[in-house]
């Protein structure tokens, strides 16, 4: 039975695939058709083109031509009209400069005007940034200096304390001293003035006896 | 002999003195007869003459020109002792002190006085190099020095 399903089925999709294949054979053939006749119509086009572009090529030559020969009528004209340029053209050129510079100066002045007031604005601006800024710096100086000088004012204190100390160290010593060297002073007037008190209450016998007295000790000790 | 000669230049000055008068004498003999007896005469003092006419009374001075010249070199090689004293001394006090010097140290010293009244009394006495201060103003400074702290206390 399945054999049987199998064999029709078989060639259902045999005689299926047949139609097929034919309807494939026919719409092959039909496009080559239209193949060969699309082809035809393009070389038809393209040799009416190239006809086409030779004789625009042909006009635009002539054109060209053309231009160039008024072009060169046009410029020995304007050569001519050059040469004839007279005072009335710079009259009315220098005319129409000074309308420019007028209207330039006008625009300057203007621009000056606006730049007047925007640098003043600035300006003002600046200048009230400065102030600030200037406040701000003295305010930080003032501070630092504060500082400064409330520690200058403790080690300059500090430095009197111990200069004060080492003076009075000092005054010390030198007191010591003077008084030591009024007291070799006041026995040196002692001594001065003892001696010349005692040598002049001496007689001239005396003072004869007191040099025998010198000139025995020299004597003594060898000296003589 | 010229030992006498020390007599008459007990000091320095005197020796000065004596070393002219020679010198004038000596002169005197190389000029006219008798000008040399009126040099003894006039020209240096009586004590001077009466010792160079004694001097020469012996016969070793029988050559007038060499005993001046040997008696000026005498006078030259005596020893000086140089005496700072506080006084100024005159003939007796100087005699006195050259007739010590001259028994106690010798003969031929002539003495040097300088005068410094600060000394007060005393000596400052120098010889052949030596140096000693016997002054008053000396002992006086000893014992200022020895009783300076007993002193300073009065003081204070």
């Amino acid at each position: 039975m399945d054999t049987q399903l199998l064999f029709y089925g078989t060639i259902i999709l045999t005689a299926l695939m047949g139609i097929v294949l034919g309807w494939v054979a026919i719409s092959y053939r039909k496009l080559i058709e239209k193949y060969d006749k699309i082809r035809t119509s393009a070389q038809e086009a393209e040799k009416g083109l190239e006809g086409q572009r030779a004789k625009v090529l042909e006009e635009a030559n002539l054109q060209a031509r053309q231009i160039i020969t008024e072009a060169q009528t046009r410029s020995g004209k304007l050569l001519s009209e050059a040469a004839s340029f007279g005072d009335q053209t710079k009259q009315l050129l220098a005319d129409e400069l000074q309308k420019v510079q007028a209207v330039e100066l006008g625009y300057y002045q203007k621009a000056l005007e606006d730049t007047k007031v925007q640098a003043q604005a600035s300006l003002g601006g600046v200048s009230k940034d400065v102030k600030q800024e200037v406040v701000r710096q003295i305010d930080a100086v003032r501070t630092s200096l504060t500082g400064e000088i409330q520690k200058a004012q403790v080690e300059t204190r500090q430095m009197l304390a111990a200069s004060y100390k080492k003076m009075e160290d000092e005054i010390q010593v030198y007191k010591v001293e003077r008084l030591k060297r009024v007291d070799e002073k006041i026995f040196e007037i002692l001594k001065d003035a003892s001696a010349k008190a005692i040598g002049k209450s001496l007689s001239l016998e005396d003072h004869e006896d007191v040099v025998v007295k010198a000139l025995e000790d020299a004597k003594r000790e060898h000296v003589l | 002999m010229y030992s006498e000669l020390n007599h008459l230049a007990r000091t320095e000055e005197e020796r000065d003195t004596l070393r002219e008068e020679l010198q004038a004498l000596s002169d005197a003999l190389y000029e006219k007869q008798g000008t040399f007896e009126d040099a003894l005469a006039h020209k240096v003092r009586p004590a001077t003459a009466e010792t160079v006419k004694k001097l020469l009374a012996a016969p070793e001075a029988s050559d007038k020109a060499k005993f001046f010249e040997n008696a000026a070199k005498a006078l030259e090689s005596l020893k000086i002792l140089e005496l700072t004293v506080a006084f100024d001394p005159k003939g007796q006090s100087i005699e006195r002190i050259w007739q010590w010097t001259r028994r106690n140290v010798g003969e031929g010293i002539i003495l040097k006085f300088t005068v410094d009244r600060s000394l007060g009394a005393g000596a400052i006495v120098v010889y052949q190099g030596k140096f000693r201060n016997y002054s008053l103003s000396r002992l006086l400074e000893d014992y200022f020095e020895a009783s300076k702290n007993s002193l300073a206390q009065i003081l204070s």
